[in-house]
């Protein structure tokens, strides 16, 4: 078989699937042509936050992804300062779902609250692109309106390349490819269970999901919390000046200094290993926030009191350490709440 | 920088230009040399410095052994206990820093102190093998040392082999940067169908399994049904992951004008597990034969006191300890090793060998059958998060516990099958018709749009990057 020639039919074939494809898809999915270049989002948001700080009378409002969820207890936190807090934990979130949070939420509601704690880790509030696409879509989706302009260009245009961008317009293979992910998936997961065995679509979902929701190996968990790390590792994440100009921080701190919120930003604590060079980073991020007004920060990561015994895995707390550590960080706080 | 990387594209066709603009074998070998130094050492800079000195290290010793013929085997075990130094202190370094920390702890100072790790350099476990073999033929006499300082050290750091081979041996890649090389369109033509399939592979295949894979992998106690779906689903994600990691080397191999190994040869129709190493990873695997197996089977031979069933039982077992070994420091890696030495001395033991194949081809299936299910097996050992795991779901977990456990592995192992369905089909066109060129560029087009649909959609790591 001639490699030249199988070639050169390859390309035949290619171009006029990529034409049949431009013609049909667009059509069948009901996207434009040229696609635009920036993710659509749904224009209305998740109300129940706003409504639980207004009924909450919330003054002091935390903010993170499920370390907040699994390692303070709100209403606890609320008696120890005397400071009513509501926390508005997202898990699988970063910091574009922080920052529509604050803008979205925080700010619709009636009661403005004093204080904004945000949890964060590692190189978390610079690396805008954290969890936002895949599975992480629609959970931005929730708290982001249709007019997010900021958020499409940080998290999403700014982390495209030239050919990204250009099959993105003008390739509809490539724009539509999370619709015909969809289909390709619903046909394998729905069709053959109905067939082989009368399970219908939400019988096959409850099964599935059934999988998702397991008790799950905490080693074999934080190996996968390791390599998911990574990314917020990556050598040109590590470089704090390159990459605050082009995060959500300085419009994070901009709209709470407009608004008259206290900005917190509350390190938290990782067990095991870390970069050496995270440590220029994070002291690099520390005189950042120190210079900024109406901003503070509370650093746990090295905090000799957070021991193991508070721990499940090498980020989430677990009852005992929900308990301990809600009152050291009520201790904390309560310096800066005097202030 | 990945292969699957804007970045990585940028770097290589700058590289190619460059290359081939070049012209002559020392500009290109220094080019060559350039661009591997900076892609190794593009996540810390210090990776090529070690890689350099290493490099320059057995380059002296190689061209020492030669001056100084007596103190040959003295140069190469200096040269050989340097190189699997820094191999064991990059596999061990976590192990030491966390006794280190502990042992501090003791004497009251923080392991704080201790609490930060360096990013430890990949593809040292390739790189070495590498070196250990140029040392060993130096010494042997097998293999004259390079002359050319630029060649030699191109042909350690190759950057498309880099971080995870092929292993190729001095003769087959040293011996092409030894001579010059010129533009042809066949370089291309050699590369494209391999690129392409490489993309295919990692994009739509390996990191699509992947998903539900590390789901099963991640259970605390997974039934015996889940166990069984995700075995298959990681017997096919590793070959789909490695082999495309090979295809992408080639491919870009060739495009520079050098030919280098293959890799993988259908390893999944292998009938005994002799065969399956002949087909699995086969750099490596010849690389143990020729350095570990047959030296160490030849001087049990030699041993006249030694009860004849020793020198058939040891070298398969040690030979497979080590490549246990060398893909990690866990003990799963330990007992997958040990588990395919157990295997090839039962095959040997019953007197099936080597490339056997029973004569009517119901037999062939059994064969074929039972040897996949051990390869199953032996991957399920392989991907295990720890041995206690492992045997947790062997010994205690039921078949299944819930109707909707029946559905769920039904659902995952329909995909599987569809992804896997996707690598077959491939094969069977090629074996049923291997010159109908519009049926061949047919597929390779619904690769590309399968690539381009599956872009972006999830981890882009190579699995043997690790070891």
């Amino acid at each position: 078989m001639k490699s030249k020639s199988v070639f050169t039919r390859y390309l035949l074939f290619l171009c006029g699937f990529l034409l049949a494809g431009g013609f049909y898809l667009p059509f069948h999915y009901n996207i434009p042509f040229p696609a635009p270049l920036a993710a659509e989002f749904e224009p209305g948001i998740k109300t129940e936050t706003i409504k639980g700080i207004n009924e909450n009378r919330a003054d002091l409002v935390l903010i993170g992804d499920s370390v907040l969820k699994e390692g303070v207890d709100d209403e606890e936190l609320s008696s120890l300062l005397g400071v009513n807090s509501y926390a508005i934990p997202v898990p699988g979130s970063g910091t574009a779902a922080w920052y529509l949070v604050l803008k979205n939420v925080i700010l619709k509601a009636e009661h403005r609250p004093k204080y904004v704690a945000i949890f964060f880790r590692n190189t978390m509030l610079t690396v805008p692109q954290y969890r936002t696409t895949g599975k992480y879509f629609p959970l931005l989706d929730d708290y982001a309106t249709d007019d997010e302009p900021l958020l499409v260009e940080l998290a999403f245009t700014s982390q495209m390349n030239p050919i990204e961008k250009f099959s993105k317009q003008y390739i509809p293979w490539y724009s539509a490819r999370l619709e015909i992910r969809e289909d390709l998936d619903n046909l394998l997961r729905y069709r053959p269970a109905s067939l082989l065995i009368g399970c219908n679509r939400e019988c096959t979902d409850n099964a599935v999901g059934s999988i998702f929701g397991r008790e799950v190996d905490s080693a074999a968990l934080n190996q996968m919390m390791e390599d998911a790390a990574e990314t917020l590792y990556a050598p040109e994440e590590m470089n704090f000046q390159k990459q605050v100009d082009e995060s959500f921080l300085p419009y994070m701190i901009q709209l709470a200094q407009e608004n008259d919120i206290n900005l917190i930003f509350v390190r938290t604590k990782i067990l095991g290993l870390e970069p050496l060079e995270l440590t220029d980073y994070a002291g690099s991020l520390d005189s950042y926030l120190l210079q900024q007004e109406h901003v503070f920060l509370v650093d746990f990561s090295r905090d000799p009191r957070i021991t193991n015994e508070f721990q499940i895995d090498s980020l989430h707390m677990n009852e005992f350490g929900r308990r301990e550590f809600t009152k050291i960080l009520a201790n904390e706080l309560q310096s800066i709440l005097e202030e | 920088m990945q292969f699957t990387s804007y970045a990585f594209l940028l770097f290589f066709l700058t590289v190619l230009v460059l290359y081939w603009a070049a012209g002559g074998r020392r500009w290109q070998n220094l080019i060559l040399l350039a661009a591997s130094f900076i892609f190794y050492g593009w996540l810390a800079p210090w990776h090529s410095a070690v890689l350099f000195a290493s490099i320059a290290v057995d380059y002296f010793l190689a061209l020492a052994m030669v001056r100084w013929k007596p103190r040959a085997v003295l140069f190469m075990w200096l040269g050989l206990s340097l190189n699997i130094g820094l191999l064991a202190f990059v596999k061990y370094y976590f192990t030491f820093d966390e006794i280190l920390a502990a042992w501090a702890g003791g004497f009251g100072i923080s392991s704080d102190h201790f609490l930060s790790f360096i990013i430890l350099p990949l593809g040292v476990s390739f790189y070495t093998l590498k070196k250990i073999s140029y040392l060993i033929e130096t010494a042997r006499g097998t293999l004259q040392p390079a002359r050319d300082f630029i060649a030699y050290a191109a042909y350690i750091s190759f950057f498309p082999q880099v971080f995870s081979g092929p292993i190729d041996r001095p003769q087959k890649l040293l011996s092409q940067l030894e001579t010059p090389r010129v533009w042809a369109s066949s370089h291309f033509y050699n590369a494209w169908q391999l690129l392409l399939m490489g993309l295919f592979k990692k994009i739509v295949i390996a990191n699509t399994v992947k998903v539900f894979v590390d789901q099963i992998f991640l259970m605390k106690e997974p039934s015996k049904v889940f166990l069984i779906v995700g075995g298959l689903g990681f017997t096919l994600q590793i070959l789909a992951d490695f082999s495309s990691y090979t295809d992408l080397s080639r491919g870009l191999a060739f495009l520079l004008g050098l030919q280098t190994t293959e890799n993988f040869n259908k390893p999944y129709l292998a009938l005994t597990p002799g065969e399956f190493w002949n087909r699995w990873h086969i750099s490596f695997s010849s690389w143990l034969r020729d350095t570990i197996f047959f030296p160490l089977r030849r001087t049990l031979l030699k041993m006249q006191r030694l009860p004849g069933f020793l020198p058939e039982i040891i070298p398969p077992l040690v030979t497979m300890f080590i490549s246990g070994l060398w893909h990690g420091t866990g003990l799963t890696f330990i007992t997958w090793g040990l588990y395919y030495g157990v295997l090839i001395v039962i095959y040997q033991w019953i007197g099936i060998r080597g490339n056997w194949k029973p004569a009517n081809g119901f037999g062939r299936f059994l064969a074929w059958l039972m040897m996949f299910l051990l390869i199953v097996f032996g991957w399920i050992i392989f991907r295990a998060p720890s041995m206690p795991w492992l045997w947790n779901a062997l010994v205690y977990s039921p078949l299944y516990r819930s109707v909707d456990e029946l559905t769920a592995s039904l659902v995952l192992a329909i995909m599987i099958a569809f992804y896997a369905s996707l690598l077959l089909l491939k094969y069977m066109l090629e074996l049923a018709w291997p010159s109908r060129e519009n049926i061949h560029a047919f597929y390779y087009a619904a690769a590309t749009l399968l690539t381009l649909v599956f872009m972006n959609s999830s981890s882009p790591d190579f699995i043997y990057f690790q070891f």
